[in-house]
């Protein structure tokens, strides 16, 4: 097995970037953390080795898929999941071969673009997860006014980064 | 459009904005946990007692209740014997002794309801109590022997008092510079003027430098040994650029060109240019790229990011923590950016050290196109002449370093951002979308752009960047450029 100085190597090398792929397949946020310790334990645990930085991902992504094909299974829940190959071609698109560093960059420059209000409410959803009444208690919104806001912010977060990125 | 990949998309985002917005998150202490623990750990053992616990509180019980009433049945009598004489001396010879008895009585009120019961047998004694007692709205008067006998000393000493007083505010709890009040005036008025001025500049709520309280924008320059206090946290810019952001108390001391800080409380982030040298404990770091500081008991704990910290002949590599003590660094760790946010409450609002900043106010090199007015770099750029300047001398690209500039376009186009250097030939970033009219801030790390006459290869650490220039793609348009920096990020 290898060191803790390896494993926690291991962790900090691939956690955002795993814990970004369990969400892109549909893990809620408290899932997403399980499913990643538990895909690095069981990667630890196989002594698995690999030369590459692109490979490892590879295998701990999927590992997590299957952990999480395993907790459907396990709570016997139906989830229409895009098949393996649609998944991996979408998410190699969208990380390009920077680890989707350019659109983290993109989204941060289109976030100050937003206004205030709609930056709050964001970060209330995604970075504290609050509550819809939360959120429309701190934006002065009702509940579907701030669902409305979000929709429209994200709508303009997703047209600015294509651009940014200059993606189709 | 395929509504799967929609969703993908979508998720994608809110996976995205999950990661920007929330706090960062480290599983390595969960996993490692997980992989050292033994499959038993979902049992948790139950908590073991030691037998000796539960006796030890039982003797002590037992030897409190026998003393006291060992102290009831033995002491108290006698003593109450004894005030009772006094009092009738006293009561003699001079009644004015009254209020301070009374105000020893105080002291045991707790006793005096259980003393009629144990007493049955002092049945002379017994009565005296309750007489006594009936005394005791005098106690409500009991602060008034402070009162009354203050004032009188008042009354005989208010021409001292009133000398005395102003020595006295450092008693309010302002507990840190209480005796150094009195050693400070010599930083203001006899303060050598040969102490090296160490610091170009300051930002933070408010620092203390010695009696001193100075907000940000107060005139005062911090010079060799100066000792600071900081509210909060605040940055200092040195002379030579490095930047230095201190949570508690520290000195500055040494020359322009090779600053000492001691660490007296508190820690320091430093982002420097050259070493500098942080001490405390008497023990002594030298922080050669980005590096935070610990004060911590008889050792200082250090996280190395960039670069190294030496003491002695050892020394800590970038993304390494550990504890130096006397007997040398000890264990080592892993570390990154995020944990030491998540460490260090000062650092949450991520510091930067501004490596190059061009105001515009004046010329700074060669101009392309455009002129200079009121701050504002401003001229019509086409798709082959941008608009954009030299820089005063090439700039060494780091890891870390951030372009940011604020610009407007007077017709929405497409934006490309190029930097010239001096063998490499020229490097772009593309900016999609710009709206016309509006003042924009855009940041673009360093290492994200892309060679211009080769898309695939993407700009390292060692680019020696000569020029800063904006173009349109399509049709031209005026653009104005308000200012541009280089920034630098842990």
């Amino acid at each position: 097995m290898r060191g803790a100085v390896q494993i926690e190597k291991l962790v900090r090398d691939h956690q955002d970037s795993l814990l970004r792929y369990l969400r892109f397949i549909g893990c809620d946020e408290a899932l997403a953390q399980d499913m990643a310790q538990d895909t690095f334990i069981a990667t630890i645990r196989a002594d698995f080795v690999a030369h590459t930085r692109k490979a490892t991902a590879a295998y701990l992504r999927t590992t997590a898929r299957n952990f999480y094909f395993m907790h459907l299974r396990r709570i016997k829940r139906e989830v229409a999941l895009p098949a393996d190959d649609i998944l991996e071609a979408e998410w190699a698109h969208l990380e390009a071969d920077d680890e989707g560093a350019a659109r983290r960059t993109a989204l941060r420059n289109c976030l100050s673009q937003l206004t205030d209000r709609a930056r709050l409410a964001l970060r209330l959803r995604y970075g504290e997860n609050a509550s819809r009444d939360e959120i429309s208690f701190a934006t002065g919104l009702d509940p579907e006014g701030a669902k409305t806001l979000m929709r429209r912010a994200k709508d303009k977060l997703r047209e600015c980064i294509t651009k940014q990125i200059g993606d189709a | 459009m395929n509504p799967e990949r929609d969703q993908l998309r979508e998720r994608y985002l809110q996976a995205q904005l999950r990661e920007e917005l929330g706090e960062p998150l480290d599983l390595s202490e969960h996993v490692l946990r997980a992989v050292y623990s033994t499959p038993q750990r979902r049992m948790p053992p139950v908590p073991r007692r030691s037998i000796w616990r539960p006796l030890a509180a039982a003797a002590v019980v037992l030897l409190t209740a026998g003393l006291t009433a060992y102290w009831l049945t033995q002491v108290l009598p006698q003593h109450t014997q004894r005030r009772s004489a006094q009092d009738l001396t006293a009561s003699d010879d001079s009644p004015p002794t009254q209020g301070p008895r009374h105000r020893d009585e105080k002291q045991t009120p707790p006793v005096q309801p259980t003393a009629p019961d144990d007493l049955p047998d002092d049945s002379g004694e017994i009565p005296q109590d309750p007489t006594r007692e009936p005394e005791q709205p005098i106690l409500p008067s009991d602060p008034l022997p402070d009162t009354p006998t203050k004032p009188e000393e008042d009354t005989s000493k208010t021409p001292d008092d009133t000398v005395e007083k102003p020595s006295e505010p450092d008693d309010h709890g302002w507990t840190d510079p209480r005796h150094r009040g009195p050693d400070q005036p010599p930083v203001g008025e006899t303060a050598p003027p040969e102490r090296a001025i160490l610091v170009a500049g300051w930002k933070g709520d408010e620092i203390r430098i010695g009696e001193r309280r100075l907000k940000h924008g107060d005139d005062y320059q911090i010079r060799a040994g100066d000792r600071v206090r900081v509210r909060g946290h605040a940055d200092f810019t040195l002379m030579d650029g490095s930047l230095l952001r201190v949570e508690g108390e520290v000195s500055f001391e040494g020359e322009a060109a090779e600053v000492e800080l001691k660490l007296h409380d508190g820690a320091v982030y430093a982002d420097t240019t050259a070493a500098v040298r942080v001490t405390g404990h008497e023990l002594t770091a030298v922080i050669s790229g980005v590096a935070v500081i610990e004060e911590r008991l008889r050792a200082l704990d250090i996280y190395c990011l960039k670069g190294q910290v030496s003491a002695g002949e050892h020394s800590l590599a970038a993304g390494v923590q550990s504890r130096l003590s006397a007997d040398g660094f000890g264990r080592e760790k892993l570390i990154q950016w995020a944990d030491l946010q998540r460490e260090f409450k000062f650092l949450r609002e991520t510091p930067q050290r501004t490596a190059l900043r061009e105001e515009l106010s004046e010329t700074p090199g060669k101009l392309f196109g455009g002129e200079i007015a009121d701050g504002i770099l401003k001229g019509e750029a086409g798709t082959d002449t941008g608009l954009g300047f030299y820089l005063r001398e090439p700039y060494s690209v780091a890891a870390g370093d951030v372009v940011r500039f604020r610009f407007k376009v007077h017709k929405p186009c497409e934006l490309i951002l190029q930097f010239g250097t001096i063998n490499d030939g020229n490097w772009r970033h593309k900016l999609g979308g710009v709206k016309a009219g509006e003042w924009i801030e855009f940041e673009l790390p360093l290492m994200q752009l892309y060679k211009t006459a080769d898309v695939s290869q993407r700009a390292q650490p060692g680019l020696e960047l000569k020029f800063f220039q904006l173009h349109p793609e399509g049709s031209g348009t005026v653009i104005e450029i308000d200012w541009v920096e280089i920034v630098h990020r842990p």
